[in-house]
């Protein structure tokens, strides 16, 4: 199991280095320059020498994975000017992280309830219905249950700020009230998903053989359903809770902008559209950090929700 | 079951009540479209923050005079307005007695000369560099900035006592230039902060970054600030602009909402003062009296490439042709609705005294004879174009017409241009051949002269359009503009920037009137439209006045603010 998972962090190790690499020739191909239109051509030239941007691209590209290796991530050029990149984005983090972990307290258990309702209730009025939530939810993109629920519940009803309340202390009742429609407009896609999978595994579980066996053992359909159904419906869902946890610190960035959010979910866009480079790169090496590490994490977690799968080649029982 | 929906709902009332309500003290409330990210003054890139640092005084702020007839150039950290007296070359700034940030350090003319140091070191690059040496240019500032002067003594900046700065310039300036210049955009910083928030080899500052790294000195103090959320500023009572009655309000209250749709909902709450009215909105409140007109200083157009590879540019009657055909009222009123159609190069708010004497260069006669000269006619767009046609054997001619991509109201503008001037032409004989660029790489394109027609614009000092003119010049260094070269029109921006005519209002504004006509003449640029936009104001705010003022606009800032009585 160690062996297998040093491998994995080297694998990941090198992907990140493809990944970054890739990254700081495709940023270069996006037209635009570190100042924009009508800049002073003094300052333009002395910009260009401050970012090595006046040297061939190879060279650029050695003098930056020098210091990346050296862990000398670079400055923000234009959003944060002069701030190392990731201090800006350790300081979007908070946020978007509490508003992201509300979202999944949320999220994972009314997901799982509506999921498991579906599944007992197959084909009943009950079933409809969460279906037909389900279906809703998928299709409707966040940005417009965002839209939606400013605008009748804070704008027209009054009982929600129309922002995040930023005035108000960090996790304050004021703040965490704010933080209500938000959490929400970010929580309707991911109950979706998972009632949808939920549904699915659980009702092929409860038609399996070891159901009909467990019944046969005397347990209740309840006893059964918890003990042997459900556990077995939770492997399946791995592939999508765990990335779900680890995607808290991407943000969104619809729903962010229309609640006035100062987290990560903007960065990128901005970082792009104003040619920041070093900040745009250093995003994309933290979105992929998470991504890898969760393919990771989803992986590992066969092997501690059903100890039947081993990881990494070990023996098997005989 | 039921004791828990009871404990939830209480709970719900509880936070409801707590939710702190908008302020609707004396604070202004603004929503900004883009936030600062940072608030040193060197170093600033958004256009909210390069144009509001009320938390730093300066030399010498505008402001709507108390009578709320004209722009007022009023001494804030100098004692009284700058003087020169070699006819522009030597500036001297008297400071006032008694200057200091909110901590109670004092503020001297060697805090402001650490400043420009800074502003100007090489190792910084700083951003707000340019203040310096673009378009006043300061002795050897340029120079010092680019390293090739190390020693700073030769640069043309000397405290003569602890009250008194001089500059000396490269070439002289005007009145006017110098207080919207260096008296406006340097300020000063405060020294053992700047030092202790530099890294160890001297190559970058995260002053002005936090609440904490941001001192105050000037009208406001800054109070609070969560990076791209909001900032607040409170009123300072020890600035001289607000112990000499200028500011009747609290503070101010800024957000920073990239979302129009939200913005609306704050404003039409209560929670904005004031807001930009766009689409069905603009329609629905275009004549209500809360609503103003921002004039902006920039015309946008098209630009024309006489020396494209597609020969038919080359044409003066096809481009003549084409600056007489140009859709600017439909497009001004019908696509965008707000804005102004313009046939002519230098915007309507544009300033052209040397003093606050509030002479507006459109209002001049030469101005407006070029505005009715150049106006649309169609009828004598077709003559022309009928000649071109002639000249160009016959042939059908296309000519590229390059709009910003994935900006819906451009893609119109661009189909109606289409329309008109195929209708007009005649599709049989013309095409505009469309093709949708982003903008950078649009200007790109321009910059590599491999366009026909392009949207865009030039952005125009409000106080200087002379300056405003070198893109056009033959040897501007970074000039996208292509096929324009004429000496006649290089000579007059150099009179009028550094030479001969440089002191003479009367001649300058002559000399204006002959460079545009000589771009319109060639039709280097097709003017489209100004983008004048529509602001509609809180009806408790109480605006000092009536008239957009060039440079302040309507001193919203100078408001006074009546609360509703509960």
């Amino acid at each position: 199991m160690a062996k297998y998972i040093v491998k994995r962090i080297l694998a990941m190790v090198l992907t990140l280095f493809i990944i970054i690499s890739i990254s700081f020739f495709a940023i270069r191909l996006i037209p635009g320059d570190v100042l924009g239109e009508g800049a002073n051509p003094e300052l333009r030239a002395a910009m260009r020498a401050r970012y090595h941007l006046d040297k061939p691209l190879i060279e650029q590209y050695v003098i930056f994975i020098k210091n990346f290796l050296s862990f000398d991530f670079g400055e923000s050029i234009n959003l944060y000017p002069r701030r190392p990149v990731f201090d800006v984005i350790a300081e979007k983090v908070p946020l978007t992280l509490v508003l992201n972990i509300f979202s999944l307290i949320i999220t994972i258990p009314t997901g799982i309830a509506c999921g498991i309702a579906a599944a007992l209730k197959k084909n009943t009025l009950t079933d409809h219905a969460i279906s037909t939530m389900v279906v809703f939810n998928v299709s409707v993109p966040s940005f417009v249950f965002a839209s939606l629920l400013q605008y009748f519940l804070a704008y027209k009803l009054g009982w929600f700020p129309i922002l995040l309340d930023l005035k108000a202390p960090f996790m304050s009742g004021a703040q965490l009230w704010s933080m209500v429609l938000p959490v929400l407009a970010l929580s309707f896609g991911g109950i979706a998903t998972i009632t949808r999978y939920m549904r699915a595994e659980l009702f092929e579980a409860l038609s399996s053989e070891y159901m009909l066996l467990a019944r046969a053992k005397g347990l209740t359909q309840l006893q059964a359903t918890v003990r042997h159904a459900l556990r077995n419906s939770f492997i399946p869902l791995c592939n999508v809770i765990v990335p779900m946890f680890m995607s808290v610190l991407s943000g969104s960035m619809v729903v962010e902008t229309i609640f006035n959010i100062p987290g990560l979910g903007s960065l990128m866009t901005g970082s792009i559209s104003t040619s920041d480079y070093y900040l745009t790169i250093a995003i994309l090496f933290v979105y992929s950090l998470i991504n890898l590490t969760s393919v990771l994490v989803v992986d590992l977690s066969y092997g501690i929700v059903d100890p039947r799968i081993r990881i990494g080649g070990g023996k098997t029982r005989e | 079951m039921k004791k828990l929906l009871a404990f939830v709902l209480v709970l719900a009332l509880a936070l409801t009540c707590s939710v702190a309500l908008a302020d609707h003290t004396d604070n202004i409330l603004y929503g900004w479209t883009t936030s600062p990210t940072t608030l040193n003054p060197h170093m600033y890139t958004s256009t909210t923050a390069s144009t509001r640092m009320p938390n730093l005084g300066t030399f010498v702020r505008q402001m709507v005079s108390k009578d709320g007839t004209s722009l007022e150039f009023v001494p804030e950290h100098a004692a009284e307005l700058p003087t020169s007296s070699d006819g522009g070359y030597t500036w001297t700034v008297k400071l006032r007695d008694g200057l200091k940030w909110t901590d109670g350090t004092p503020i001297d003319a060697y805090t402001y000369e650490y400043s420009m140091k800074m502003l100007i070191d090489p190792k910084l690059v700083n951003t707000a560099a340019t203040y310096l040496f673009d378009p006043v240019v300061v002795k050897n500032a340029k120079e010092y900035f680019q390293g090739t002067v190390t020693d700073w003594n030769e640069v043309g900046i000397k405290v003569l006592d602890a009250n008194t700065i001089e500059f000396s310039l490269e070439y002289p300036c005007t009145d006017i230039d110098f207080y919207t210049t260096i008296c406006q955009y340097i300020n000063p910083v405060k020294e053992d902060l700047y030092e202790a928030c530099m890294n160890g080899d001297r190559t970058a500052t995260t002053y002005g970054t936090t609440l904490e790294t941001t001192p105050s000195c000037g009208y406001f103090i800054l109070t609070e600030w969560v990076i791209d959320g909001y900032y607040a500023f409170e009123i300072n009572p020890d600035d001289p602009l607000v112990q000499d009655g200028w500011f009747s309000i609290d503070g101010e209250h800024d957000q920073f909402l990239s979302s129009n749709t939200t913005r609306s909902e704050l404003f039409w709450n209560g929670d904005l003062d004031y807001h930009t009215l766009t689409g069905t909105e603009y329609d629905t409140y275009k004549d209500d009296p809360r609503v103003y007109k921002n004039m902006t200083s920039s015309v946008w157009g098209l630009f024309v490439n006489s020396a494209s590879k597609n020969t038919a540019m080359a044409n003066k009657n096809l481009r003549l042709a084409l600056q007489y055909a140009a859709p600017r009222e439909e497009m001004s009123y019908d696509v965008y609705k707000m804005y102004t159609a313009a046939s002519y190069m230098v915007a309507e708010s544009i300033f052209v005294d040397d003093g606050a004497e509030g002479t507006i260069y459109r209002k001049t006669e030469g101005a407006q004879a070029i505005k009715e000269k150049y106006a649309t006619n169609r009828e004598l767009a077709l003559e022309y174009f009928n000649k071109a046609y002639e000249e160009l054997g016959g042939q059908k001619i296309t000519v590229g017409y390059i709009y910003f991509d994935q900006q819906e109201d451009m893609k119109r503008t661009a189909e109606v241009a289409k329309e008109i001037f195929e209708n007009l032409f005649g599709a049989d004989r013309f095409e505009l051949a469309l093709e949708a660029v982003l903008p950078q790489p649009a200007y790109d394109r321009y910059r590599a002269g491999d366009y026909d027609l392009g949207i865009g614009v030039r952005l125009c000092s409000p106080f200087n359009p002379w300056t405003s003119m070198a893109p056009w010049t033959t040897d501007f260094a970074d000039k996208y503009i292509t096929g324009f070269d004429n000496e006649e029109f290089d000579q007059l921006q150099y009179d009028c920037v550094y030479g001969d005519l440089l002191n003479d209002p009367q001649g300058k504004i002559e000399a204006l009137n002959r460079m545009e006509e000589l771009l319109l003449g060639e039709v280097a640029f097709i003017p489209l439209m100004q983008n004048d936009n529509s602001v509609i104001y809180n009806e408790r705010i109480w605006l000092p006045t009536e008239e957009f003022l060039t440079g302040v606009g309507y001193g919203l800032t100078q408001c006074t603010i009546e609360n509703p009585v509960n």
